[in-house]
């Protein structure tokens, strides 16, 4: 794995975890 | 499934699992959707922090796909993104009903001061990691307030969580946090005390201190006795904490291995002075003994067997990972066409010129190595100036096209020199490049 993929990989945490994060707050609200 | 990416799903579902957890036992809340989210963002950050004990531990498992340049950074990164979303945790909880004096009030209850706490902590220890060279702290301390603060902020983190979270009530949550936090708490305590003490157990021996350059000296470790000496990959590299006795400094810190495991009963570090532990390499002498451990680190070109023409560039004493693969292809005669572009200030600063002449005669590897001075003497016959693009794209020629590219030089040497490798269309893969440091 380069330096490259590393900030996709990155990228992609971040961007599934803040997703999953904003969905069960919705989900725990409504 | 290949190694990395079943690291990173693993990663993935140890930072989800609070999320599922709570999906599956908790979902209803009375709160509106900012306190969620605020709460959600909370627990987020909370197995973030967990993780970045994992990445921070040297966990041969974890670290063998990637190497420690990459999860370090990983860490590095991760742990700003716990930190933002822990500073917005606060304002959603008061923007979700729970009240802007949570932010600026004073009068509250307990946990929520020990939340405090562990932000204004959180925040001191990203801050001194991201910007530890600009605020002038030196490696030993930042390690030794990293080492404090790291752990003071989880279990803090772990308190306030745990009373002011009604998810808390519910068992398996419980369960969860207590786990992730045994789990952190254990792994930081295998890493900086157990660990330690088993390599003392081990100690290698410093056999021979050779003068290389000014200020630049090889050191030879010879294994344990009745020990055999670590297997590595040329380019690797080692942590070492050296025991010289006189009042010279024991501290941990990582060298680049030159040698080559094909050099059989030894292996050896060529370290500059430069920092205040570096300052005083020259003074270790034959016999001091070392807690070392390795190998660590994918600078290697054996990674990639397909390559079959390589380029490796080095600024200064960056030559260490790529004479330690030069080694690795002349002992192993290996059928490979390498060019070395050498970057230097002067002439003396040359570590391993007359090695590295001597391995051009042979052809196998075919070398070939051009030298590049910045300030060069009168006499001087070869490149001068920089290692710009011009010069990059004219030395390098057609084997841009075709060639594997290994870089190892200063940080703002490697900086430029990657983006004109980019800039000449050098593809991503067939670019790997080491910092100096970690």
């Amino acid at each position: 794995m380069e330096f490259k993929q590393l900030q996709l990989v990155t990228a992609w945490v971040i961007g599934i975890s803040l997703v999953l994060a904003l969905g069960l707050a919705w989900l725990r609200s409504v | 499934m290949r190694p990395a990416p079943l690291r990173i799903l693993l990663y993935l579902v140890v930072l989800l699992l609070p999320f599922l957890t709570v999906a599956t036992y908790h979902l209803k809340t009375e709160d509106v959707y900012f306190y969620n989210l605020g709460r959600c963002f909370a627990q987020l950050a909370f197995a973030i922090i967990v993780l970045q004990v994992v990445l921070a531990s040297r966990l041969r498992w974890v670290e063998r796909p990637f190497g420690l340049n990459l999860t370090f950074p990983f860490h590095r990164r991760m742990g700003t993104v716990a930190a933002v979303l822990l500073l917005l945790h606060p304002p959603l909880m008061a923007l979700g009903g729970g009240g802007w004096h949570l932010l600026y009030g004073l009068n509250v209850e307990w946990y929520i001061l020990v939340a405090k706490t562990a932000l204004a902590l959180l925040l001191v220890n990203v801050s001194l990691s991201l910007w530890r060279v600009r605020l002038g702290v030196k490696f030993e301390k930042w390690r030794l307030w990293h080492d404090i603060l790291g752990p003071l902020v989880l279990v803090l983190a772990f308190t306030h969580s745990w009373y002011a979270s009604e998810d808390f009530k519910v068992r398996p949550m419980q369960v969860l946090w207590v786990t992730y936090l045994a789990a952190a708490v254990w792994l930081f305590v295998y890493h900086r005390l157990i660990r330690p003490l088993q390599l003392r157990d081990h100690l290698y021996r410093v056999l021979e201190v050779k003068q290389e350059a000014p200020k630049v000296w090889t050191i030879k470790f010879a294994p344990p006795p009745g020990e055999r000496r670590f297997d590595f990959q040329p380019g690797q590299f080692q942590f070492v904490t050296l025991f010289r006795g006189g009042g010279l400094p024991v501290e941990e810190h990582h060298f680049t291995i030159a040698s080559s495991p094909t050099e059989a009963g030894f292996h050896a570090s060529t370290i500059k002075e430069s920092g205040d532990f570096t300052a005083s390499i020259g003074r270790t002498r034959p016999g001091d003994t070392a807690a070392i451990q390795a190998p660590f680190g994918r600078f290697s070109y054996v990674f990639y067997p397909e390559a079959r023409d390589l380029v490796f560039i080095a600024g200064g004493i960056g030559i260490t990972p790529l004479m330690s693969n030069l080694r690795h292809l002349r002992d192993t005669k290996a059928d490979r066409r390498v060019l070395l572009l050498y970057a230097n200030r002067t002439e003396s600063d040359i570590v391993f010129r007359e090695e590295l002449a001597r391995m051009e005669i042979g052809t196998r590897p075919e070398l070939r190595v051009a030298h590049i001075l910045s300030k060069p003497g009168e006499d001087w016959q070869g490149e001068t100036g920089h290692l710009d693009r011009e010069k990059l794209a004219r030395l390098v020629g057609d084997r841009l096209a075709t060639g594997t590219f290994f870089l190892c030089c200063p940080p703002s040497m490697l900086q430029g020199l990657v983006q004109s490798l980019r800039d000449l269309e050098v593809a991503e893969a067939r670019l790997h490049f080491e910092y100096f440091s970690l």
